[in-house]
């Protein structure tokens, strides 16, 4: 058996940008000869390979085991999933690739604002002998979307290229499709529905339980990646903030800092001595803070004197545990104690 | 979906039944047809699958989300069914000089697809998708004896297949529709008031979703700045067309609808807009409305509360004193007094008015509906479980194409769930015997297979073991303690029996 750990990311597009973008500031950047080769190293972890697919085959190849990890749209994932196959989500968002399927209509239709608007259109349509035309490369999700809306009387287009042309060309009446901004939906005279939005997406992880759980080495493997994706993730929300205080000594600086709990850091402060030329008595604080609190710490600080603050980002933020590899475990203990055999 | 070594699995979501199951499903219908036989419901199967517009045409959007619907291989539209209703009806109106009413009764597997959300623990047991219904259909009568004759067979059959503490909510959807229609209202807004009778009867939020909801749906009409900020409405849009100040584009880019088209459409919103000056008041008495109710006798140890505790407002303990509070809050209506006549009937057919609860926050799941709607409840240990339910849906044999309009109401249970709240012990165990006969020795098979056919001729159950070296034991442990006999062939026409 290969214990090489098989990681496939999209080879196109903003996903795959993200990808290889998160994948190098967690420490695991991927090293690709040339860009019309379709697999790659990981030099930081041996033993990971990866191997570039389009990402709409993704969850197929993870599904079928030719790959262990993906990196894949959670829309994505729920158009494409076998909803009781081999695959589980190991991370439900790698906090990127934000997206909305929408439901976008010709901007001319000033009459349809809604899904009941649409949802009379289409009885209208049908009245007259015909469906409502829906184009989207998503047909799973956006029929049930519609069915839930009481739409019934609809037909799929299937295309290939810009969705977004169909309606000016005829080709469909209505289409459904991936908008982050939406400018390239107004850009194309469309406008979405208030309530047209199917799902919410961004970018997640998903695994092959049934490969994972049945090799150690293809788990610890898995283990070193979420271990530096998980800590770069949960870094971006804190930031170090170190300043200068005047005091007598470390305990009595510390229980200053700790006299506001909420602003002490996770832990609390790290307080030492600085060495300086002048006749006082200098320290140096440092309270690692969630990114949202950084000037209320910023202000503490100063209420104790504090001089010299600097705010500096963090690269990685390791906890006791990884929990998306704890996570992970868990959801292959649960799979193998199936009826399904690991 | 594989196991090891590449074994196929079942399909998610469709069991095996057999064994003590099968039996218990097997008895379970032989009920079935006792109870309704008597009440002169005819027996009907239809097929599996049906044409997918069947279940389109007025089944609403959450059946039709749950459609397993699929292309014949001949290019027609074609679904498993997920209901009978709507193929009952189908077949009552192919029936020539059929008299009217017309009983019909079935006991059938059903299909309906529910999504396994995607972070479901992978343990979880997969959302079931097939499923037996029993139940039974009423078509061509409006009598309200017909609605006490429908809710007194599903009572009684739930109890005889000996489901403790039965209980029926009513509802009237005819009577939420009627009360509604006299105010200002644009279909569309009537509609959804209707459907959001139950989500205006939880305490939860006191109705602020629905409120939100139909703000953003542009049903809601807003004042002063808040009215300014939300996007144009449909009269601000024409008079904008009307002084040029806004454009459509040219015909040509009109893509499949053209201006006429477009306008009407305008037209359309400005008159529902109009009408939807009374949506804040309908609203307000709807939610005071879905707040009253009565209770059904709660079994012993499940303190009411408990189970009424999402609910807001108080149950009264009278049907009579439920109507009337009604009566109170939304003056005379015609379905007031049918729902009254319903109780009475449902009473005169035996169900225990204990067991009976009214309630004005109770709406129906399925779009076709008309008036009378009604849920059979059960127990699992202290959880109230809904076993089924019916209702009148006068509509529907129009929408599938009658020429008449034929009135008729029906119900169906989940006799899934029905087994699930009866223990096993409520199940007659099957007193088939057996008798096992086995070779004593390689090489006397023939005389075997003779000696079990005499014995069935005798009408005797009988299993043949081929195999002198098979566990016989074991097998007649497995086929309840059978009788065994093994033959040997000493002498002609000579045998042992153990």
């Amino acid at each position: 058996m290969n214990d090489a750990l098989r990681l496939a990311i999209p080879s196109t597009g903003a996903l795959e940008q993200g990808a290889v973008r998160l994948l190098a500031e967690s420490d695991a950047a991927v090293s690709r000869i040339n860009s019309r080769r379709y697999t790659a190293k990981v030099p930081s972890i041996p033993g990971v390979e990866v191997i570039y697919q389009r990402q709409s085959d993704i969850t197929t190849i993870v599904d079928s085991g030719n790959a262990d990890l993906g990196i894949v749209g959670l829309d994505r994932y729920l158009e494409a999933r076998l909803e009781d196959g081999d695959t589980l989500v190991v991370a439900p968002d790698l906090e990127y690739g934000r997206s909305r399927l929408v439901i976008a209509v010709p901007d001319s239709w000033l009459d349809i604002t809604s899904m009941y608007d649409l949802s009379d259109l289409s009885l209208e349509f049908h009245e007259r002998g015909r469906d409502l035309r829906v184009a989207t490369k998503y047909p799973r999700l956006v029929k049930r979307f519609l069915n839930r809306r009481g739409i019934n009387y609809f037909s799929m287009v299937s295309i290939n290229g810009a969705l977004e042309a169909a309606p000016r060309i005829g080709y469909a009446d209505i289409i459904a499709d991936i908008s982050d901004t939406g400018n390239t939906l107004r850009e194309n005279n469309l406008r979405t529905l208030v309530d047209g939005v199917a799902i919410e997406s961004q970018a997640i992880m998903i695994g092959n339980a049934k490969l994972l759980a049945s090799s150690e080495s293809k788990l610890n493997l898995a283990r070193l990646l979420l271990e530096r994706i998980e800590a770069r993730l949960r870094s971006r929300s804190y930031r170090r903030v170190t300043a200068n205080v005047k005091g007598k000594s470390e305990g009595e600086i510390a229980e200053l800092v700790l006299a506001s709990p909420e602003l002490s850091g996770i832990r609390g402060p790290t307080v030492s001595r600085v060495f300086t030329t002048d006749r006082n008595l200098w320290f140096s604080v440092q309270i690692v803070t969630r990114k949202r609190d950084v000037l209320r710490v910023v202000d503490h600080l100063r209420s104790l004197g504090g001089t010299g603050t600097a705010v500096t980002d963090l690269q990685f933020l390791y906890q006791q545990e990884c929990e998306l590899y704890s996570e992970l475990v868990k959801k292959l203990e649960q799979f193998c104690g199936m009826a399904v055999e690991c | 979906m594989l196991g090891r070594n590449g074994r196929i699995l079942r399909a998610p979501g469709f069991d095996d039944r057999s064994g003590r199951q099968f039996e218990r499903i097997d008895e379970a219908i032989r009920i079935t047809r006792d109870v309704l036989y008597a009440r002169g419901y005819q027996a009907v199967e239809t097929p599996l699958i049906e044409q997918t517009e069947l279940f389109l045409r007025r089944s609403g959007g959450l059946l039709s989300s749950q459609l397993f619907d699929f292309v014949a291989p001949d290019g027609s539209d074609i679904s498993l069914r997920p209901e009978l209703t709507a193929p009952v009806v189908r077949h009552a109106l192919e029936q020539q000089d059929a008299v009217l009413p017309m009983r019909f009764q079935y006991a059938s597997p059903i299909f309906r697809y529910t999504e396994r959300p995607y972070d479901a623990p992978a343990n979880a047991v997969p959302n079931k998708r097939q499923f037996i219904q029993i139940g039974a259909e009423l078509v061509g009568t409006s009598h309200p004896q017909a609605d006490g004759e429908i809710i007194g067979a599903a009572y009684e059959l739930a109890r005889r297949l000996g489901v403790e503490h039965v209980s029926i909510r009513i509802g009237h959807v005819g009577l939420i529709r009627e009360l509604l229609g006299r105010f200002n209202l644009s279909e569309r807004a009537r509609l959804f008031l209707a459907n959001h009778v139950s989500a205006l009867a939880m305490c939860e939020d006191e109705g602020k979703s629905v409120e939100e909801e139909a703000v953003r749906l542009g049903m809601m009409p807003l004042m002063g700045q808040q009215r300014i900020e939300t996007q144009a409405s449909a009269a601000d849009l024409l008079s904008r067309l009307a002084s040029g100040s806004v454009m459509l584009p040219a015909e040509s880019e009109l893509t499949s609808r053209s201006a006429a088209d477009i306008v009407a459409g305008l037209r359309r919103k400005v008159e529902w807009d109009s009408a939807n000056e009374d949506f804040p008041m309908a609203l307000d008495l709807m939610r005071q409305l879905s707040k009253v109710r009565s209770l059904a006798t709660i079994p012993e140890n499940n303190p009411v509360e408990k189970h009424d505790r999402s609910r807001c407002g108080k149950s009264t303990v009278r049907h009579g004193d439920t109507i009337s509070a009604a009566r109170t809050l939304i003056g005379e209506l015609d379905g007031l007094d049918d729902l009254a006549s319903v109780v009475d009937a449902a009473d005169s057919n035996g169900v225990d008015h204990l067991d009976l609860s009214v309630d004005f926050g109770f709406a129906a799941s399925i779009a076709y509906y008309s008036g009378m709607i009604f849920e059979v409840n059960g127990w699992i240990e202290d959880e109230q479980v809904i076993l089924g339910g019916g209702g009148r849906y006068d509509g529907l044999a129009s929408a599938l194409g009658s020429d008449t309009d034929l009135p008729a109401l029906g119900f169906a249970l989940n006799l899934d769930t029905v087994l699930e709240v009866t223990s096993d012990s409520n199940w007659a165990s099957s007193d088939r015997r057996y008798i096992v006969v086995a070779p004593a020795y390689e090489g006397n098979v023939d005389e075997v297979v003779e000696r079990a056919e005499a014995l069935r001729s005798e009408e005797h159950n009988v299993v043949t073991v081929f195999d002198p070296g098979d566990d016989v034991k074991r097998l007649a442990k497995s086929l309840g303690d059978a009788e065994v006999m093994r033959v040997e062939l000493t002498d002609e026409d000579e045998e042992v029996v153990e």
